[in-house]
C-alpha cells in the first residue's frame, strides 16, 4: 500500500485498540483518559447505548412463540444455538450468523460470539469475581504449564479501580479463595436459597452459599448516566438504564467524553504491521467491511482486545514473513493452551415447604457457591484431581407449566394460576480447566468468512482432570441438596463441550519467559513490546471464577503501564 | 441417597398430583360447544381448528376470556407448526390428530368436535389420564402444552392471569404468597 505523508498523519494515533468489548472498552477508557488519542477498531457494526437496543422494551406478548427463532432462522445459527439459551427472537441481532462467520472444529467447540460495538459485554452474564493467589500460584505449585508472572497483590488495586467504576453488587464473605471486593448492596436471596445456605454451612463444614457478585448498580447507586437496576431481568437485550456494566453504557461513553476517542466500526483487522528493525509494531491493516477497502492505521501502542480466539487469530496473521506462525509465536505457545470452564454438571431438586412464601420482582442474578475443593489448610477438601469449581444456580417456584402434567380438565385457569408449583432449585458448576498445549487453534486460509478473511480451526477437549472433576461436581451438588432436605434430587450430568461456558482463555498466555509464553507480566508481546494483549487470551490458567473482571483489571493495569512508559519514551 | 429419584428430563419439575376435578364435571355440563371460525391458517385444516377449539373449551373453561384470545390459540398452533416445528413434528401432529379423532369415533361414534360436551369431556379425561401416566409425549399432552403456552403468552394471559410487573424496581426474596396471589410472569432465559 502506498500512502503519502499527509494521509499517514491523518491515520496516525497515539494508540490503537482492536476490539470494543469488555476489555477493549476498558483499554479505550484508560488510554483516552490518560490523554492518548485512541482509535478503537470494531469488526462489526456500531451499537449506540439505548438507541440501538431495539428490543429492550418490547413486551413479552410480542414474542408469542416463547421468544424462539424460527426453524428457518435456526439454520443460520446452528453453532450459536448450541448453548440452548443464547439466540432468541429478542436477542438474535447480537449473535453472529454461523453461515457468515464459520469456523472449523477438530472436536466439538461451541464458539459463541457477537460482532458489534460492545461485543459480548452486552450479552454477558455479569458475574464478577476476583481471582486469588490460590489461582495465580496453582501452576507453579503443581508444576502445570508455566507460572503466572503476577500475583493477587499485583492486581488488587486494579480490581478496586475497576469495581469502583463498573459497580459490583455482592456480599463480603471473607474467603481467601474468593477475595471480597468493593461491593454495592447485595441482591436478596429467596426463602429456599437462605434455607440451603444455612443447611449447607451447618452440615458441610461451613461451606458458603452466597448471592452472586454481579456488575449491576444496586441500592441507590448511580454512575453518571447509569441508573440502578430495576430488576426486569431483560439484560441480554441491552439495558436502557445502563444498570449493568457494558462497554456501550460505560467505558465507551467515558472514553468519548475525553474527546480523544475515534471509534471505527466495520473495521476487521487483518494484521498488525511490524517493523523488524526496531522490533515494534507500527500499526494495523484493516479491511473496511462496508467498502471492501484495505486501510492502514498507525500508532505508538496497540492493545489487542479482540477476544481470546480473535486476538490470537490477529497475532497469528501478523509478521508471518518473520515468524510463519505469527507475531508472538516464537515461544511456540501462540494459539495453544485454549481453555474454557467445563460446565453443565450439578443437580436439581424439588423442595417440600415454604408453600406460603413467594418472591417479588425478577432477579438478574443467581446464587454462588465459591470453590471448596483442594483448599490449602483444609485436608478434607482434597480430591484426586487438581483445582476446583464453583456453582451458580437459583431457587424458584414452578410457573404455569407445572399444571400441564396434572389433572386440570375443566378447571378454570384462574384457579390454577393461584397455585404456583413447588419450590425447586438447580445448581450448575463451572470447573477449572487446565492449560494443555495441545488444546489449540490454527488459521484456515482455505475457508473464508463473509468478509473474505481467513477463519480459525479449533481443536480442544476436556481431559482426565476435568472428567474426574465433573463427577465430583455432580456428587457434591447432590449432597448439598440432600443435606438441605429436598424431597427429590436429580443429578445433572449433561454433555459439556469447550466453549459452552463462553469463557475462552489462554491462547496468548502471560508468563515469565519469552521461551514459554506470549506476553510478559505487563501483557506486552515479548517480540513486540508496544503490543499489549489484555483479554482472555492472556490467561495463564483458567481458575473457576468468571473471568471478565480479571480481564478488566489486567487491561487497566497494562494501560497505566503503557502510558507511563510511553511518557518515559520506553515504548 | 434414599430420597434421590432419578427422573428423565425436566418432567421432574412438572409435578404429578392427580386430583379428580368435581368442579370440572359440573362445569362441562353447562358449556356451550365452540363454533369453528373462519381462521386463515397455513398448516391447520378447518377440521383441525374445530378439534383444537373444542379442546380449548375444556382446558380453558374460564368465562370472561375475550373471544379474540381464544381465537389466537389455534393461530398460535398453526404458527408453531408452520415456523417452529420440524417436518417430523408436523408429521407427528398430523398423525396424532387423525388418531385422536379416530379413537374418539371408536369410543363415541363420531369425531371429537361432533361429540356432545359430555362425551368430549369424558374422552379428554381418558386422554389426560393416559398423558399423566405416559413417560413420553402424547398428542393430547402436546396440545395441552401448546394451548397453555399460547394463552400465557397473550397480553391478556400475562396481564390478567399472571402477576406481571414490567418494572419491578426491586427484588424481594421472601414475600407471603397471599401478597402476590398468583403465579408470576418470568423473563428467565436460562431455565434449569
Amino acid at each position: 500500500m502506498n500512502i503519502n505523508g499527509k494521509a499517514k498523519a491523518e491515520n496516525t494515533y497515539d494508540a490503537i485498540v482492536i476490539g470494543s468489548g469488555i476489555s477493549g472498552g476498558w483499554a479505550a477508557k484508560e488510554l483516552t483518559e490518560k490523554g492518548l488519542k485512541t482509535l478503537v477498531l470494531e469488526k462489526g457494526r456500531d451499537v449506540k447505548h439505548i438507541q440501538d437496543y431495539p428490543t429492550a422494551n418490547t413486551p413479552p406478548w410480542d414474542y408469542p412463540y416463547g421468544d424462539r427463532i424460527t426453524i428457518e432462522e435456526q439454520t443460520q445459527y446452528q453453532k450459536q444455538l448450541r448453548t440452548g439459551y443464547t439466540v432468541t427472537a429478542s436477542t438474535k441481532h447480537w449473535w453472529v450468523k454461523d453461515t457468515e462467520h464459520p469456523y472449523g472444529e477438530e472436536k466439538r467447540f461451541d464458539w459463541i460470539r457477537g460482532y458489534h460495538v460492545g461485543g459480548r459485554s452486552i450479552m454477558w452474564g455479569r458475574h464478577s469475581y476476583r481471582w486469588s493467589d490460590l489461582d495465580f500460584e496453582a501452576n507453579a505449585k503443581e508444576g502445570i504449564a508455566v507460572d503466572w508472572p503476577i500475583r493477587y497483590g499485583d492486581l488488587e488495586p486494579w480490581y478496586d479501580h475497576v469495581e469502583d467504576f463498573i459497580g459490583v453488587s455482592g456480599q463480603a464473605e471473607g474467603l481467601p479463595q474468593l477475595p471480597d471486593g468493593k461491593f454495592l448492596p447485595p441482591m436478596e436471596m429467596n426463602c429456599l436459597e437462605n434455607h440451603v445456605r444455612e443447611k449447607v454451612a451447618k452440615h458441610l463444614n461451613g461451606r458458603i452459599l452466597t448471592i452472586g457478585r454481579v456488575a449491576h448498580l444496586t441500592g441507590n447507586t448511580t454512575r453518571g448516566n447509569r441508573g440502578k437496576c430495576q430488576h426486569r431481568n431483560l439484560c441480554m437485550r441491552g439495558c436502557p438504564l445502563g444498570a449493568y456494566f457494558s462497554s456501550n453504557a460505560s467505558t465507551i461513553p467515558a472514553a468519548a467524553a475525553t474527546g480523544n476517542l475515534t471509534l471505527r466500526p466495520y473495521s476487521a483487522v487483518s494484521e498488525i504491521l511490524y517493523n523488524k528493525d526496531d522490533k515494534k509494531a507500527t500499526g494495523v491493516r484493516i479491511k473496511d467491511t462496508e467498502t471492501g477497502e484495505y486501510l492502514e492505521y498507525y500508532a505508538k501502542i496497540i492493545f489487542v482486545n479482540a477476544s481470546t480466539i480473535g486476538s490470537a487469530q490477529i497475532l497469528m496473521q501478523s509478521a508471518t514473513d518473520i515468524w510463519p506462525d505469527g507475531l508472538g509465536s516464537s515461544s511456540g505457545e501462540l494459539g495453544h493452551n485454549l481453555m474454557d470452564h467445563h460446565f453443565f454438571a450439578g443437580a436439581m431438586g424439588v423442595f417440600d415447604g415454604f408453600e406460603d412464601q413467594y418472591y417479588s420482582g425478577q432477579r438478574p442474578n443467581s446464587i454462588y457457591i465459591p470453590r471448596f475443593r483442594n483448599i490449602p489448610g483444609q485436608p478434607d477438601s482434597k480430591r484426586d484431581y487438581l483445582r476446583g469449581f464453583g456453582y451458580q444456580g437459583a431457587a424458584s417456584r414452578g410457573d404455569w407449566s407445572v399444571h400441564i402434567k396434572e389433572t386440570t380438565l375443566g378447571k378454570p385457569l384462574k384457579e390454577l394460576v393461584q397455585q404456583p408449583g413447588p419450590w425447586r432449585m438447580g445448581v450448575v458448576a463451572f470447573g477449572e480447566t487446565l492449560p494443555y498445549h495441545e488444546n489449540k487453534m490454527t488459521i484456515n486460509r482455505d475457508v473464508l468468512d463473509i468478509n473474505g478473511m481467513p477463519t480459525v480451526h479449533l481443536d480442544a477437549e476436556w481431559k482426565e482432570n476435568e472428567l474426574k472433576m465433573r463427577k465430583d461436581m455432580v456428587e457434591a451438588a447432590v449432597e448439598m441438596l440432600e443435606v438441605s432436605d429436598f424431597k427429590v434430587v436429580q443429578p445433572l450430568e449433561m454433555m459439556s463441550y469447550p466453549g459452552q461456558a463462553i469463557h475462552e482463555m489462554g491462547t496468548a498466555r502471560m508468563g515469565r519467559s519469552p521461551k514459554s509464553s506470549v506476553v510478559n507480566k505487563w501483557n506486552q508481546v515479548w517480540d513486540a513490546q508496544n503490543v499489549f494483549v489484555t483479554d482472555g487470551a492472556a490467561m495463564t490458567s483458567s481458575a473457576c471464577q468468571n473471568p471478565s473482571l480479571t480481564y478488566m483489571a489486567l487491561t487497566a493495569r497494562a494501560a497505566n503501564y503503557a502510558v507511563e512508559n510511553l511518557k518515559k519514551m520506553n515504548l | 441417597m434414599d430420597r434421590r429419584t432419578a427422573l428423565k428430563g425436566t418432567g421432574i419439575l412438572l409435578g404429578s398430583s392427580v386430583i379428580a376435578s368435581a368442579s370440572g364435571l359440573l362445569m362441562q355440563s353447562c358449556m356451550e360447544k365452540v363454533k369453528t371460525t373462519d381462521l386463515e391458517t397455513v398448516v391447520l385444516k378447518k377440521e383441525d381448528i374445530s378439534t383444537i377449539a373444542n379442546i380449548i373449551a375444556h382446558l380453558i373453561p374460564d368465562s370472561g376470556i375475550p373471544e379474540a384470545v381464544k381465537t389466537a390459540i389455534p393461530l398460535y398452533i398453526d404458527g408453531t407448526l408452520e415456523k417452529y416445528a420440524s417436518r417430523e413434528q408436523r408429521q407427528e401432529f398430523e398423525i396424532g390428530i387423525k388418531e385422536f379423532n379416530a379413537n374418539c369415533t371408536n369410543s363415541y361414534g363420531s369425531e371429537f368436535s361432533k361429540c356432545t360436551p359430555e362425551e368430549q369431556f369424558n374422552y379428554l379425561k381418558d386422554m389426560e389420564s393416559d398423558f399423566i401416566s405416559a413417560q413420553g409425549p402424547t398428542f393430547y399432552g402436546t396440545m395441552k402444552q401448546w394451548i397453555f403456552e399460547a394463552f400465557f403468552q397473550t397480553e391478556f394471559g400475562i396481564t390478567q392471569y399472571l402477576s406481571y410487573n414490567p418494572l419491578p424496581g426491586t427484588y424481594t426474596g421472601c414475600v407471603p404468597m397471599e401478597q402476590i396471589g398468583k403465579i408470576q410472569h418470568s423473563n428467565d432465559a436460562f431455565k434449569l
